[in-house]
């Protein structure tokens, strides 16, 4: 038999309970636009029943429940979207940051356009067509000293930006490194918060959501790994390296003395390198070493291929003077280039080599120059449209392993080269035959040597090395037996620069590929973003409050608190009737 | 389990949609004011090195174009120099046969022989014309005349130019002299002028009378001269036209490329501008209802 106090008990519990319920959709609602934040739910259960189930049961018809309370408060959250999540997330903040890069390199080239690099090629060596028509002209001549210094100035400001772009990317690899140590720091001090709250039996729910948008946000800048340990911590991994351990955290730092800012861990002496797969970090990493870098390159092969050719055609030409032997262009490449400053002297004009020395009229013997002839002012311009020489050298004593470069084979210009390095060539003998492999820069193209006959009816071995231009020829006499090895012969060596023809075709070429790159990084971080719009979909499919939700949730509590109520007054009824009226 | 939606994706997904149609009409925008297609590389990365390249070789066209005009120029100077040149040796010829009559008297051959020196100052002035600042019968000595005086075969008199070429790139990698030889055109038609006056001067009417085939000699020069310079202008004149039809297959090619197709971006801007119309009203009046409303 149970008192009526027992019923106000269970009507007071009630209320409590459904009190509790209130203030965790209240706490919802509050947080429908709070970032991070998770649904929380309160777990409901009945109150242990009275009395408890003994053998004989005197006096009571049976159990009777004891009202109900809220045990737990819990978050809706799905761990397997959060570790999806943070996988695009990553990849995410890869790809902004190389696409970032790129559109930023596009607005540096401005191309196509009447003022980019193409267009100031186009104007110059017309300019010298100019000079052709009208040789001894010095308004046309000076137009010419114009445009030579706008190209140089375009090449020269378009290598500038890159480089300040570099530069940079560089100071954001400092300030994501530190971004990172922020964020790791944060997450060791939500670690020792967390632990502390849930060793003591309760859950963390609000400090968990804060530590996962944190995990997020790191994520999106390095690839990390985390792992939850049983106190409620979590550590996390760089690569194979801790970043997060419970309550400590190790610094990721960068060191700058190679240059540029190269991530490290600064808890072990010396530093080691960080190994940073995919995230923001390794993103501008990537745009500044790789992406800027190709940019840079590109420019300086092809400055340095006009500056050459220019110079080398205006050498053997003579100026007004009848001196000949003066460069138009100064510098080696993109960065360096300018015109010569004694043509950009005043009276510089006349130093324009427009003429050649050619042999004098007879009687008159030996060679002369005049101030009408333009024919080396033709063959500058023609540059613009000249392929891409072919050196070629004869070499003696060819053989297997055979290096090649400007100082072991006379005559042959490597210079066109990009990476301007040695070409290394190795013949292996082989059935039917020898292969011979020619490496430069680190590219290595395979060639099988063929074996035919000329119109002499001597016999030729080729081997072609394909996209490094380079080809080997050797001529043997008939009736020579070619082994497999190559024994050391004389050959001719030859080397074609690898690459378009002319210089505009150079340039498009490197346009081209631009946008490529550009255009691929632009949809690949645009796909990122649909994946992690999908993934914050269904995240708040799980962990998003729907206020609609949380109304009904709240009028469902207000009415069971008004119906507890009710029943306390009720009680008070009852007593009111056992005290004030049953013994008068 | 059906999917639990919440006000906070609605706001989301409108707000990105709204974003994705404005980026949409802002491309088209974009296009339609520039009336080009290709505005930077990964627009189009194909599409703008041929562009690159199309527009290199139109502007090297041009280039090739005024070339052309100036070679033609030049080469029209030389024409009107040397029709003048072929006026002279006819009217010095005229004068030849005339003297070789033998019948005239002192005061007529005084009157002829005062007209050939005329004649010969004017060929020796026609021998110095200029296109520009440029002697035009000099070779490519052309800051200096060709000749000073009219008797070539004296040390002073003789051609003080070279033999060089006037070069005009007209085409790709073609190039062609725009001069003709002063020496071979000029010399005969001095000698004969200088035959006619020392015959006169000396009296001696068969040294006239030899003069006559010394002229025909230097009237074939001159025209050889001619045909020549005849022949060059018809050629690039030819190659002009080509190269006229050449820059507008060009700019035709350039335009494929590079130009936005007015009316299909135009259709696109309406279509994206209606469904940014109909995704802010959608959004609008989805974002306003909530149980809240419905509630006292």
């Amino acid at each position: 038999m149970s008192s009526p106090f027992f019923s106000l008990d269970i009507a007071t519990r009630s209320l409590r309970a459904q009190q509790t319920l209130v203030d965790i959709a209240n706490q919802n609602i509050a947080n429908a636009n709070t970032p991070g934040f998770s649904r929380q739910s309160g777990v409901v259960t009945e109150t242990m029943p009275y009395p408890i189930p003994v053998f004989r049961q005197s006096g009571a018809p049976g159990q009777l429940g004891t009202g109900v309370q809220v045990t737990e408060i819990n978050r809706a959250r799905d761990t397997f979207v959060d570790y999806q999540m943070r996988g695009q997330l990553t990849a995410q903040g890869s790809w902004d940051a190389r696409s970032a890069a790129l559109t930023q390199i596009e607005a540096v080239v401005n191309e196509p356009s009447a003022t980019g690099l193409s267009a100031q090629m186009t104007k110059y060596f017309s300019a010298w067509q100019e000079v052709a028509n009208s040789p001894a002209d010095s308004a046309v001549r000076a137009n010419l000293i114009e445009t030579g210094k706008n190209l140089a100035d375009t090449f020269q400001n378009s290598v500038q930006d890159l480089t300040k772009q570099q530069q940079d990317l560089d100071k954001q690899v400092g300030l994501t490194a530190s971004s990172v140590n922020d964020y790791a720091q944060q997450i060791a001090n939500l670690n020792k918060q967390i632990s502390v709250v849930e060793t003591g039996g309760m859950k963390a729910n609000d400090l968990r959501d804060q530590r996962d948008l944190i995990l997020d946000k790191l994520s999106s800048l390095v690839k990390i790994t985390s792992v939850e340990s049983s106190e409620g911590s979590v550590n996390v991994y760089v690569g194979n390296h801790q970043l997060v351990d419970r309550d400590r955290t190790h610094t990721l730092g960068v060191d700058g003395s190679s240059g540029t800012n190269q991530p490290v861990w600064m808890d072990t002496t010396p530093n080691t390198p960080a190994t940073i797969t995919d995230g923001k970090l390794q993103g501008l990493m990537y745009a500044r070493d790789t992406v800027v870098q190709t940019r840079i390159d590109g420019l300086n092969a092809l400055a340095s291929r006009v500056i050459e050719s220019v110079n080398s055609v205006h050498a053997a030409g003579v100026g007004l003077d009848g001196v000949s032997g003066r460069p138009f262009f100064t510098g080696t490449n993109a960065t360096t280039m300018g015109v010569n400053a004694q043509i950009t002297a005043p009276g510089g004009t006349s130093l324009i080599a427009a003429a050649r020395m050619l042999p004098a009229t007879p009687p008159a013997t030996g060679y002369t120059w005049a101030s009408g002839d333009s024919s080396n002012a033709v063959a500058l311009a023609q540059i613009q449209a000249a392929v891409a020489q072919r050196d070629t050298s004869q070499v003696t004593g060819l053989q297997p392993g055979q290096s090649f470069g400007p100082s072991t084979v006379a005559g042959l210009d490597l210079s066109h080269s990009a990476a301007n390095s040695n070409i290394t060539m190795n013949v292996t003998a082989g059935a039917p035959n020898p292969t011979v492999t020619f490496t430069s820069g680190g590219t290595t193209v395979s060639a099988t040597l063929s074996v035919g006959t000329d119109p002499a009816g001597n016999q030729v071995i080729t081997a072609d090395g394909g996209s490094l231009g380079i080809r080997v020829t050797v001529t043997a006499a008939a009736g020579t037996t070619l082994n497999a090895a190559l024994t050391p012969m004389n050959g001719q060596v030859s080397y074609t620069p690898a690459g378009p023809s002319t210089p505009g075709d150079q340039y498009a070429q490197q346009i081209s590929a631009l946008g490529v790159e550009s255009s691929t990084a632009m949809s690949r971080s645009a796909n990122q973003q649909v994946l992690v719009n999908q993934l914050t979909n269904q995240r708040a499919q799980t962990s998003g409050v729907s206020l609609d939700e949380e109304t009904t949730n709240l009028i469902q509590y207000q009415h069971a608190y008004q119906a507890a109520a009710r029943v306390i007054s009720v009680v008070d009824g009852m007593l009111d009737t056992l005290i004030n009226h049953t013994l008068l | 389990m059906t999917m639990r939606i919440t006000q906070g994706m609605m706001a989301n997904q409108s707000l990105r949609n709204i974003q994705a149609n404005q980026a949409r009409m802002q491309t088209l925008e974009d296009q339609i004011t520039s009336g080009t297609q290709i505005t930077k590389p990964s627009d189009d990365p194909i599409g703008a090195a041929q562009a690159l390249s199309l527009q290199e070789s139109l502007d090297q066209n041009t280039q090739f174009g005024r070339n052309i005009d100036q070679g033609t120029s030049w080469l029209n100077s030389s024409d009107a120099a040397l029709s003048s040149v072929t006026d002279a040796i006819h009217r010095a010829r005229e004068l030849a046969v005339q003297a070789a009559n033998g019948s005239l008297t002192p005061a007529d051959r005084s009157a002829i022989q005062a007209e050939v020196t005329q004649l010969q100052h004017h060929v020796l002035d026609l021998s110095n014309s200029k296109y520009g600042q440029y002697f035009l019968f000099s070779g490519t000595r052309s800051d200096q005349p060709g000749y000073t005086q009219y008797n070539p075969s004296t040390t002073a008199g003789a051609y003080q130019g070279n033999s060089g070429q006037v070069l005009r790139e007209i085409s790709p990698a073609v190039v062609t002299n725009v001069n003709v030889d002063p020496t071979s055109t000029f010399d005969p038609v001095f000698q004969a002028m200088n035959q006619l006056q020392t015959g006169l001067t000396s009296g001696d009417s068969a040294a006239v009378s030899a003069s006559l085939a010394s002229f025909d000699t230097a009237l074939d020069a001159v025209s050889l001269a001619r045909a020549q310079v005849g022949a060059r202008v018809n050629r690039l004149d030819a190659l002009k036209q080509r190269q006229d039809g050449v820059s507008v297959n060009l700019s035709g090619l350039l335009s494929n490329v590079k130009d936005v197709d007015m009316a299909k971006a135009i259709t696109s801007f309406t279509t994206a501008q209606t469904v940014y119309q109909a995704s802010l009203k959608a959004s609008a009046q989805m974002m306003q209802i909530s149980l809240l409303d419905y509630l006292k």
